[in-house]
């Protein structure tokens, strides 16, 4: 500890603090420019100079440690003198566009000038006239109004670790820019643009589309993949109008990914129907809820009746909240009596690392994922760990990942030669094989060791059991891929088990339900098995039915096939919670009335019909799974972790057959930065960048096969002939290629097998 | 060579090379040749050895003939032409031939320095170990490793008094004693020699002249502090300095100077080059650590010093070539012999570059405490074409300009400093009346600001601001006002700027305002310039009074639009003038306004 005065207060601080931080400590405001919380202090803007007595030097408060004794004044007339002048110089070439500039009112140098009280500047003006970079689809950049803060390049380089900009030039033609003028070849998660203080890196899905002081602020959980940002939602007008962030909230500490900053139009959509049923034409927002699902009850009443209540299913899609899921499980089980609840998520791995275990962690092993592209803040906290620390970091991978900027530790393969690589590692860690010894050592000797790895993946299932018993003290991290995947889990939707995993009776399997004709009626809570691997190849089957019931923001496929569809309100339009990877629940917050109804509305109002009543409100509902689930007993509702009962279920065997078909390329499942699921290809300025599927394959093969970036190639796979453009990347090892496996087109392909063996043809 | 053998040192330092130095050599070695004395069967053979810089550069190419038992002699301006009869008549037949021989000023040029730092330099061949170790080299090492502690060659330089000679005068003892008590195993010794000063070259005649008295003064402070590798950091604009270093590395190398247990001791050093990439601003240390770790060259904030989180985080020790280059000598005569020399305050000598208005240009070694006038009309042998002293421009960009009433300083750290300049790395920079030193300090300052990082906004944007200031006044736009307000913005661009590039880029301005505040007037408010330098505010009209119709600026004039003739005032046509200022620079008596 270590004893100090800033402006005659004193101060009892930790002696690795800054004067920076101490200063905030005790409440002292010093003024910073280029100063953020989670990079590296700069030290360039010499905004935060402080005097420090004895001193003959000024110090930046942000870079100088502090240090017993210190007495330091942060304001003074020479300070006044000098802050004025650093504003009044970068004003000389920056542009006074405020009133068509987007960061009007939100802008640090605007804040600057007025706290200093800059009113004129002493020298003659020089504006640049530089023209302004439009090739970033969503990054707008406007050289002339940077003041070379660095922030975008520090954060690029220090949390993203992709190094896409730099400082080019010296001295007043510095300028920031990617390597040789080339295209921005980046990531776009828009990191750069977040900690932008002026207008220069503008967020283009936002631009000029409105002002700061008109809009609503809301914070909320995003509600697109599992890893549980906190997103501050921008409104006006029960409009999205943009998705800030927020260093000092949530687990992301003010990171977003490309999908979560730029991908919230769908919210906006003019997609989203307002009709209710294709059929009948009934206009569902504003119209009595009851009304319009009367029929349906009927014709549900009636194969209750004909059928039992076990010819009822419900399936939940981690679109849902907590409470959503919850209710949704009271209704299939305790009012329509009936076993058969769904969801397409595995209970076989539970949470047991957090992202405070992947900061404390001293070996991370990434098994089969490309985690910075299906969970990229997950991904991003990766990074920045084995940036800070150097901890070993081994990634097991089909092909190679943004990973490799940090280690060369990345095993690829194709299918069945990545898996042999794995084996190797399983018997190194047993000391059977000599190849991976080093590695393994390292994981060995490690304190906090980690696996994070695929939990919807079999095969590797088989693995991370093995790797459990032979890495003493390793954490697991099953990496769930949507917002509530976990959540709808821990809330019972599933057949057999109860809410907080209890075993309870089950009810049919899903897909036998379905083809069996066992399953009667549907009611499918936002899943879309058009586009489910698995289940997709009964998608037709489902006209058997005699009752579907659709609720989604969209007219998916599955909407259309619904003999009843509602659309329903999307995450920023209700209350409720989220679980994420972690198996932390946090609150999610309702930002606008679009005058949807929610899936919660509807669950009661079906109660109703067989004169059950259930809790309506997020407080009751929350009551209700306090008394019900056990692992939500006690907690708040505001971030903290469940602990989970198990880690793995049900010992597996290895798999003989990894990959199945014949042909001369092997092919797997990619994991999508751009998209989550099916709703961000409702966002036009996402699909701008990633439309279609892609197949991305090496540029050897490409050469051989004799197609180019961007054209079409044909995929022969188990008498599936489809054709899909083509995006050369090297990372792809060769003979090896990727799709996502989410589309309706992909999925057919992927039903088969998770990994295949295809042709290609030009 | 054996003691019966001739020398012909042959000056073959950078400037003796752009003088002609080679062509002189291989002169030398045809004509021995002839005369059948070069070789080794002869009764006296004669070897012709390049030598480093000895000192006056203005009278390259510099030989010296050395006959046993008689005096060396020394020939100036010396060409291939004039080789056959300097062999012929002086080595052969042991005739002086006088017209080419050193006049007594030459001499002179010596007697007020006291050449310790350079003393190998111009006798030893640079690229020749064996001839480095004969006139005592490595013996401090030898000295350092059988003979003392760590702890005892940290007091020694500590008690020596010696400061940093690369500008900022810290005392060099005191630097290692943090980085020694840093916590660590591994630390890095670091030899500054980016010398980024225009017209400065005393770091490169020492590693050009004797790169082992560098490896070896690197040895003595690695060992004191206990580094184990090290780093010279060298800028690229100097290849002659990097061929000859790399050359003296590989030999120290392969004679057990450098890499593991050195001399047989229980010490290693490993010792690498690492050349410059163009940027002045990289000789700032946190910058040139940048550099080194492959980082783009921009300083970083003091503290934590490099002393604690220097190379890759580890302590450092940086110092300047030129501080090197005293620490044998230190060793070899001992700090006591050490601080008998200089002042109080300030020990030792300093190697100067002279360059401007002076008739000695070169390279000079005087003792602390000499004045500038001594250093200026002793050493430097005054002002040529009769022109009157009017400023000494100490320390390159970031020093200042001193009239001639302050002449009478001593040469130390603190004088100067109390003046407002400062002693810097060793530039010194004549001015006559010629000289504008509103100009002056248009000029240094465009370089710095040409050579700022661009990380911090005073420095990046204020010498900017400043340049563009002087650049209207010079242009005859200068405002009322304009003074005050460069002097006020550089008063807060040296206190909030985050390197010593910035803090010390608006020195000349403040030098030069302070001292002659009146040129600057001059050019506001009668939009005049009276050094008639800046061509905006000069008229080009003939003074019918002081022309003395001696036809200097006819003759030198490239566009033909001066009109004369014998006996006649020279008159200009300005329709034809391109204002390049030929005439003026050429005219004796300052006729032209």
């Amino acid at each position: 500890m270590v004893s100090l005065k800033i402006d005659g207060i004193d101060a009892n601080v930790d002696g690795s603090l800054t004067i920076l931080e101490a200063a905030e400590a005790v409440g002292v405001n010093i003024p910073t420019f280029c100063h953020h919380k989670m990079l590296n202090p700069f030290g360039a803007c010499r905004v935060c100079l402080v005097e420090v007595k004895g001193n003959p030097k000024l110090l930046t408060a942000c870079t100088t440690p502090v240090m017993d004794g210190m007495e330091i004044i942060t304001s003074s007339e020479k300070l006044a003198k000098i802050r004025k002048t650093l504003i009044e110089l970068l004003l000389i070439n920056h542009p006074l566009d405020c009133p068509v500039c987007d960061k009007g009112g939100e802008c640090t140098l605007q804040d600057l000038a007025f706290e200093f009280g800059v009113t004129k500047v002493r020298f003659d003006e020089v504006p640049m006239k530089e023209p302004v970079d439009h090739s970033n689809p969503f990054i707008e950049r406007d050289i002339n109004r940077c003041v070379l803060c660095g922030k975008c390049v520090r954060i690029c380089d220090e949390v993203v670790n992709v190094q896409a900009i730099s400082f080019i030039g010296r001295g007043t033609d510095t300028y920031i820019g990617t390597a040789f003028d080339q295209a921005w070849n980046c990531e776009y998660c828009g990191q750069c643009m977040s900690v932008c203080p002026v207008g220069s890196l503008g967020n283009r899905v936002f631009l000029h589309k409105n002002r700061p002081w008109n809009m609503k602020t809301t914070y909320s959980i995003c509600g697109l993949c599992s890893c549980g940002c906190t997103v501050v939602l921008k409104h006006e007008n029960n409009k999205v109008y943009r998705v800030d962030e927020d260093t000092d909230a949530g687990i992301n500490h003010g990171f977003l990914c490309s999908k979560g900053r730029y991908g919230y139009e769908f919210i906006n959509s003019d997609d989203r129907p307002e009709i209710s049923n294709v059929k009948m034409n009934n206009v569902a927002k504003g119209i009595d809820l009851k009304k319009l699902i009367e029929p349906s009850i009927e014709k549900l009443k009636n194969i209750i009746d004909n059928y039992g209540s076990d010819a009822v299913g419900m399936v939940v899609s981690p679109r849902l909240t907590n409470e959503e899921a919850f209710l949704a499980q009271k209704l299939c089980r305790e009012v329509l009596k009936s076993n058969n609840i769904y969801s397409l998520e595995p209970v076989t791995a539970l949470p047991d690392a957090t992202y405070d275990d992947v900061d404390k962690s001293d070996a991370i092993l990434v098994l089969n994922m490309d985690i910075t592209e299906s969970n990229p803040i997950l991904g991003l906290s990766i990074r920045r760990k084995v940036r800070k620390s150097g901890v070993p970091l081994v990634v097991f991978n089909p092909s190679s990942t943004a990973l490799k900027r940090l280690t060369d530790n990345i095993i690829v393969g194709e299918p069945k030669e990545l898996y042999k690589e794995i084996d190797s590692f399983v018997s190194s860690l047993e000391g059977k094989s000599e190849k991976y010894k080093e590695l393994v050592s390292k994981f060995k000797s490690a304190e906090k060791p980690l696996l994070v790895f695929n939990p919807y993946n079999e095969i590797d299932l088989y693995y991370v059991e093995r790797l459990k018993k032979l890495i003493p003290g390793l954490k697991l991290l099953p990496a769930r891929s949507k917002n509530n995947s976990q959540g709808i889990l821990d809330m019972g939707c599933y057949s057999g088990i109860r809410p907080g995993y209890q075993q309870c009776e089950a009810g049919h399997e899903l897909a036998e339900g379905i083809k069996k004709g066992r399953l009667k009626a549907l009611i499918v809570l936002g899943e879309n098995l058009d586009l489910s691997p698995e289940y997709c190849s009964l998608f037709d089957e489902l006209d058997k039915l005699g009752l579907l019931v659709v609720l989604d923001p969209f007219m998916s496929e599955m909407s259309k096939k619904a003999h009843l569809y509602i659309p329903v309100a999307s995450y920023a339009e209700k209350d409720g919670s989220f679980t994420n990877f972690e198996g932390r629940v946090q609150s999610i917050q309702k930002a606008i009335d679009k005058g949807f109804v929610t899936d919660r509305d509807f669950i009661v109002s079906v109660a109703e019909f067989f004169n059950v009543v259930l809790p309506h409100s997020t407080g009751d509902i929350r009551v209700m799974i306090t008394q019900e689930n056990p692992l939500y007993k006690d907690i708040s509702w505001d971030g903290e972790v469940i602990k989970y009962p198990y880690l793995l279920k049900h010992g597996r065997s290895q798999r003989k057959d990894i990959i199945c078909g014949d042909g001369g390329y092997n092919l797997y499942p990619a994991s999508l930065r751009l998209h989550s699921g099916s709703y961000t290809r409702r966002s036009p300025e996402l699909s701008k960048v990633y439309s279609e599927p892609l197949l991305e394959i090496n540029p050897a093969d490409a050469r051989d096969l004799n197609v180019e970036n961007g054209e079409y190639i044909k995929l022969i796979s188990g008498g599936i002939e489809e054709k899909f453009k083509v995006d050369v990347n090297e990372k792809m090892s060769l003979k090896t290629v990727s799709l996502p496996d989410n589309y309706p087109s992909t999925a057919r392909i992927f039903s088969i097998n998770r990994y295949l063996k295809v042709d290609l043809k030009r | 060579m054996t003691e019966n053998s001739l020398g012909v040192h042959v000056c073959m330092g950078t400037a003796g090379v752009a003088s002609g130095g080679r062509e002189v050599m291989e002169a030398f070695n045809e004509e021995l040749k002839k005369h059948g004395l070069a070789g080794d069967v002869k009764e006296r053979d004669c070897k012709v050895k390049a030598t480093g810089c000895r000192g006056l550069c203005a009278r390259d190419v510099l030989v010296d003939i050395i006959i046993p038992g008689k005096d060396e002699v020394t020939y100036e301006h010396v060409t291939a032409e004039i080789v056959p009869l300097i062999v012929e008549q002086h080595i052969m037949n042991g005739d002086v031939v006088k017209k080419h021989a050193a006049k007594k000023d030459y001499y002179g040029f010596y007697e007020l320095q006291k050449r310790y730092v350079l003393k190998d330099c111009g006798i030893i061949d640079p690229e020749d170990m064996d001839d480095y170790i004969g006139h005592g080299g490595y013996s401090a090492v030898k000295t350092v490793l059988n003979d003392m502690k760590p702890e005892d060659v940290i007091e020694e330089v500590k008690k020596s008094g010696i400061r940093g000679r690369g500008g900022a005068g810290f005392p060099a003892g005191l630097k290692w004693t943090f980085c020694s008590k840093s916590p660590g195993e591994t630390k890095y010794l670091i030899c500054n020699s980016d010398e980024g000063d225009p017209g400065a070259f005393m770091d490169r005649s020492v590693i050009e002249g004797n790169p082992h008295c560098v490896i070896e003064g690197m040895l003595i402070a690695a060992y004191a502090i206990g580094c184990n590798e090290g780093y010279i950091y060298c800028r690229a604009e100097y290849p002659l300095a990097i061929e000859r270093v790399k050359k003296a590395m590989k030999d120290a190398e392969a004679g057990n100077y450098l890499g593991k247990n050195i001399l047989g001791k229980d010490f290693d050093f490993t010792l690498h080059l690492k050349e410059g990439a163009g940027a002045f601003v990289c000789g700032e240390e946190t910058a040139l650590l940048a550099s080194v770790e492959g980082e783009r060259g921009m300083p970083r904030s003091r503290p934590p010093f490099p002393a604690v989180r220097g190379l890759w985080d580890k302590p450092s020790n940086i110092n300047n070539v030129e501080t090197i280059a005293n620490f044998p000598l230190i060793i070899n005569k001992g700090a006591d012999w050490y601080n008998s020399i200089g002042t109080e305050k300030s020990k030792g000598t300093k190697i100067f570059a002279l360059a401007g208005k002076i008739k000695n240009a070169g390279l000079v070694e005087v003792p602390m405490g000499i004045t500038l006038k001594e250093l200026i009309y002793n050493v430097g042998g005054g002002i040529p074409n009769r022109r009157k002293f009017k400023a000494v421009q100490l320390g390159g960009p970031s020093g200042g300009c001193l009239p001639e009433s302050l002449l009478d300083t001593p040469i130390d750290f603190d004088s100067l400093q109390s003046t407002g300049a400062i002693m810097g790395s060793g530039g010194v920079v004549v001015m006559d009346e010629t000289n504008c030193m509103v100009n002056v300090a248009k000029f240094f300052l465009s370089f710095t600001q040409k050579e700022s990082c661009g990380k911090c906004i005073p420095c990046r944007i204020g010498t900017k601001a400043m340049l563009d200031i002087l650049e209207r006044i010079t242009v005859g736009e200068g405002r009322e006002g304009d003074i005050d307000l460069l002097e006020n913005l550089a008063e807060e661009i040296k206190i909030s700027s985050l390197c010593g590039l910035g803090q010390t880029a608006p020195n000349p301005v403040l030098t030069t305002i302070k001292y002659f505040r009146e040129e600057y007037e001059e050019h506001i408010k009668n939009r005049k310039c009276p050094a008639r330098e800046c061509a905006d505010l000069i008229d080009f009209v003939v003074d019918d009074d002081r022309c003395t119709k001696c036809g200097a600026c006819f003759r030198v004039c490239p566009t033909g639009a001066i009109e004369w003739e014998k006996k006649m005032v020279a008159k200009i046509d300005l329709s034809k003038c391109v204002k390049c200022r030929e005439c003026i620079v050429h005219c004796p008596f300052n006729a032209i306004d």
